[in-house]
């Protein structure tokens, strides 16, 4: 089961990035219909109202997520955690359809957004989770803007994870938390087969510690 | 379920359109896809770095269950929800009417769905709505045929183990 925000992000997103190598001409409403994946009336709503579909590029909006996909990767994006076990669905399906192709990374992403409520502004909350004199001897007065900690995953899968705080390009009150956990393959040709086993084992576990991570650093602001 | 070639030719059609008409819009879509890592969620709007608010959804999930169809009898279908929240099981009942075109041919016992409940956002009216969506699993079928056809056209290698 995924976990819950215990304060509630005023805009959150979520992606799970694939990359390999892909073909964007061929994710069209009906090669999904082709693998009953979707319906022909959910295909036929999305080839008039959110489709491109270019050699280069495809992005597709469904009422639950959205795909963007270019030669290098396949970016599946929902905004509401209700939506992520059809994401799932959709994530699963069209990777068993493309099973042998060659892929290296998954990448499981949250992007939220909070309201300052204990600090007045996102500097003084970024001050007080890194705190240093470093600094202030170098330039006296300083702001921090962002603060960026990487770690190395401690699961079944090798992984980098990146955790990211930072002001709001839009008002000072407001904080941006980006996590981001990035699996690699262990096989040298590594394909589709192969990210799904890291799917299967650490998707869930990555977007809960994720999300627990989220919680502890939201409870201080 | 059909292939439905026409429908494909006409999104191709409109690839086309795209292509001649609107090369920018594929340069938008290709810098925002080709992004990596925290820049993503930003763009620059008379530039200002701002929100790119890429995707939302109309609709605001409030509550989701994962349903499990028992029975059907005519057009009532008994199902069993969980609510992974509290861990609780329930018993729903709905009609097939609730259950859109699309997802009709997939009703049977042990069809697997999500229920959603939560507020819909048509054209900026906001009302709350419950509805049911399949879940949809890869068809497999073409595989078996490929499989099928295979062995029948090598029929004479296969002789011996039939036997």
């Amino acid at each position: 089961m995924l976990k819950k925000f215990k304060k509630k992000p005023t805009q959150v997103l979520f992606y799970v990035t694939i990359s390999g190598k892909w073909e964007p001409e061929i994710f069209q409403p009906y090669w999904l219909v082709k693998q009953n994946l979707i319906g022909e009336d959910e295909a036929e709503s999305i080839s008039k109202n959110s489709l491109l579909v270019h050699n280069q590029i495809t992005s597709l909006k469904f009422q639950y997520c959205k795909i963007h996909v270019n030669e290098q990767q396949i970016i599946f994006q929902t905004d509401q955690v209700g939506f992520l076990p059809q994401t799932f669905d959709l994530i699963n399906g069209i990777l068993t359809s493309l099973k042998s192709m060659p892929a290296s990374t998954a990448e499981f992403t949250i992007y939220t957004h909070y309201k300052l409520v204990e600090f007045d502004n996102s500097s003084k909350f970024l001050a007080s989770i890194a705190h240093n004199t470093f600094w202030s001897e170098i330039l006296g007065e300083y702001d921090y803007s962002k603060i960026t900690v990487t770690q190395k995953g401690q699961k079944t899968f090798p992984s980098d994870i990146t955790i990211s705080t930072s002001s709001c390009p839009n008002s000072k009150k407001l904080l941006h938390i980006y996590i981001d956990e990035k699996f690699n393959t262990e096989e040298k040709h590594s394909n589709v087969r192969d990210i799904q086993k890291i799917l299967d084992k650490e998707m869930f576990n990555s977007f809960n510690s994720s999300v627990n991570l989220i919680n502890n650093i939201a409870n201080g602001i | 379920m059909e292939y439905n070639c026409e429908a494909l030719q006409e999104s191709n059609h409109h690839c086309d359109e795209i292509d001649s008409k609107n090369s920018s819009v594929i340069n938008d879509y290709l810098n925002e896809s080709s992004l990596s890592g925290e820049r993503r969620f930003h763009s620059l709007q008379d530039n200002k770095l701002t929100h790119q608010s890429d995707f939302k959804s109309n609709f605001e999930v409030l509550q989701v269950w994962e349903g499990y169809i028992e029975t059907i009898e005519k057009d009532e279908i008994v199902s069993r929800l969980y609510n992974a929240v509290n861990n609780s099981i329930n018993i729903y009942e709905f009609n097939i009417h609730e259950v859109s075109e699309d997802d009709k041919p997939l009703v049977k016992p042990g069809a697997l769905f999500f229920l959603y409940l939560g507020y819909d956002n048509i054209d900026g009216t906001v009302r709350k709505s419950l509805y049911v969506k399949f879940r949809r699993f890869l068809s497999f079928q073409d595989y078996i045929d490929e499989g099928l056809d295979a062995i029948n056209n090598n029929k004479q290698y296969f002789d011996d183990i039939w036997e």
